[in-house]
């Protein structure tokens, strides 16, 4: 019984350890940016790691659940007599839901981890205490680059996420219930409004921040060579999902509440 | 405030290193060490593996902060220091790490520059001129494109004392500079430590397993055993050190008071 409230307690307190830290690290990137310390070339650079080279994966796999949305509200629409609301009911859920989600999704699973592997590798190298010796912080040089690629590219991708969605989603209306893409966009339009893409968006941006905070932190916290590097990388992402399916909840539940 | 010790300051040594102590766990590494260098001298710590050479300099550099002891370079106690006055003093230091730390991401050329374009004004023109300079000391010319894992990880560390001495800093602190080198580049670096002590003043502190080495250099030879330095002099003296423990070292003899 004592040594499983011990293990409770020391995991609570590496928890709270954990969230400090991560926040710590983002207050002293979010000084660094507001003193204007950014390198362009740094971050245009992780723009195109971090966000140009998810596009396609992006693509494919929110084109996919719009596709699978679709297919089940078809046929449920047209049996109820309301063909009308498929492409509106696809468009809400890409727009607040799926767009946004897959695409923290993917960004966690593919440049979180990027992140996470790089920085942690120069950690255990002693690249990051270098760094360090030579008067540069790797907050400013590592953290704030990637940081703001991923709250420029995150919103970017949820934008090709919801095109994608929507697309797909047509695509298998028509075929499978011989709903019209004129039909399908004009339920789109009616159904979905600017409040419902501006939803979605904000929620990319927080969901950035998350990843970017997290990747970063684990990495600049790696002990302990290459078995280190792997461990805080399985970890970044893990703690990432979770986060963005936990704060996706929250977000929603306060950008869109239920009507009375 | 400025914290230079102004009643102290001028006749303090360069370095001067009081009562440093520095823990891991119940380990203590380094148990209350004192040991001060004029500017333009060569300290030369030796000592076997695992005993806080690495540490010491680690501390020296604010990578590393002690339990408790005081640090002064240049009259200054830089663990007292804010931030942004460490990384001042920063920029007066060069550090060669043992592993050696050369940034994977970054070419040669751009490892070697990256003091220069983070802190100096030289135009690139200039820049380029230093490096491939400094490049051609360490027998590296024709290097500045290629990448450090194209090298090997001798030309890795030669690379990596390019880096610590562009910047042309009063304390460079090497760590293991020699391992890993055949005896001529040994010695290409031992001059090279002689010449920069000769032509610019620089005070250099060595970590060394290296005897030869530590002859060629060291105008003091201090040897850390059991967290404490056991034995302090000059080339001389240590060569002909009656401590158990230094003979021990010299002779290279498993049988000691040295347990392996």
């Amino acid at each position: 019984m004592i040594t499983f409230l011990e293990d409770l307690g020391v995991g609570i307190i590496r928890f709270f350890e954990y969230v400090g830290g991560v926040i710590n690290l983002f207050i002293e990137t979010i000084s660094w940016i507001l003193k204007l310390n950014i390198r362009l070339k740094l971050t245009t650079q992780q723009m195109a790691i971090l966000g140009v080279s998810s596009i396609s994966i992006v693509i494919i796999t929110t084109g996919f659940a719009g596709m699978v949305i679709s297919l089940q509200l078809a046929n449920l629409a047209v049996k109820y007599g309301v063909g009308g609301m498929v492409g509106g009911g696809v468009g809400l859920a890409m727009a607040r839901e799926f767009a946004p989600m897959l695409t923290a999704i993917v960004v966690a699973g593919r440049a979180g981890s990027a992140i996470t592997a790089e920085i942690g590798s120069m950690k255990v190298t002693e690249q990051i205490d270098a760094l360090n010796a030579m008067a540069t912080s790797p907050v400013k040089y590592l953290v704030v680059p990637r940081l703001l690629a991923c709250i420029i590219m995150l919103p970017i991708l949820t934008l090709f996420a919801n095109i994608a969605g929507v697309c797909g989603g047509s695509m298998v209306a028509n075929l499978l219930a011989g709903i019209t893409p004129q039909m399908f966009f004009d339920s789109v339009r009616n159904m979905v409004d600017m409040s419902d893409f501006w939803g979605g968006i904000y929620k990319s941006l927080v969901f950035a921040v998350l990843i970017a905070m997290i990747s970063c932190y684990q990495g600049l916290t790696t002990k302990g060579g290459a078995a280190g590097v792997g461990n805080a990388t399985t970890g970044s992402v893990v703690f990432s999902m979770i986060m963005v399916f936990i704060s996706n909840y929250f977000l929603s539940a306060a950008l869109f509440p239920p009507l009375q | 405030m400025d914290r230079r010790d102004s009643k102290e300051g001028k006749d303090r040594p360069f370095l001067e290193i009081k009562g440093l102590l520095v823990k891991r766990g119940t380990r203590t590494i380094l148990n209350h060490v004192n040991i001060t260098l004029e500017r333009g001298e060569t300290l030369v710590v030796m000592g076997i593996s695992g005993m806080g050479k690495s540490t010491l300099i680690k501390c020296i550099v604010g990578l590393l902060v002690p339990d408790s002891g005081e640090i002064y370079i240049d009259g200054r106690q830089i663990l007292r220091l804010k931030y942004h006055e460490l990384n001042e003093m920063r920029k007066k230091l060069g550090m060669v790490f043992q592993s050696p730390a050369l940034f994977d991401s970054l070419t040669i050329m751009e490892n070697v520059a990256f003091g220069l374009r983070e802190h100096s004004r030289l135009s690139e023109e200039e820049i380029r001129r230093e490096v491939a300079e400094k490049l051609a000391i360490v027998d590296l010319a024709g290097t500045e494109n290629m990448y450090p894992s194209q090298l090997s990880g001798g030309m890795q560390k030669r690379a990596s004392i390019a880096r610590a001495v562009v910047t042309s800093p009063e304390l460079i602190l090497y760590d293991e500079p020699t391992s890993g080198l055949d005896p001529i580049m040994s010695n290409v670096i031992n001059n090279l430590v002689n010449n920069l002590k000769k032509t610019l003043k620089v005070t250099s502190i060595v970590v060394t397993h290296d005897l030869t080495s530590a002859y060629a250099i060291g105008d003091k030879i201090a040897f850390l055993h059991d967290g404490d330095f056991v034995d302090v002099g000059s080339a001389e003296t240590f060569r002909n050190s009656r401590n158990p423990v230094t003979r021990q070292f010299i002779e290279g003899n498993p049988v000691g008071p040295i347990k392996m």
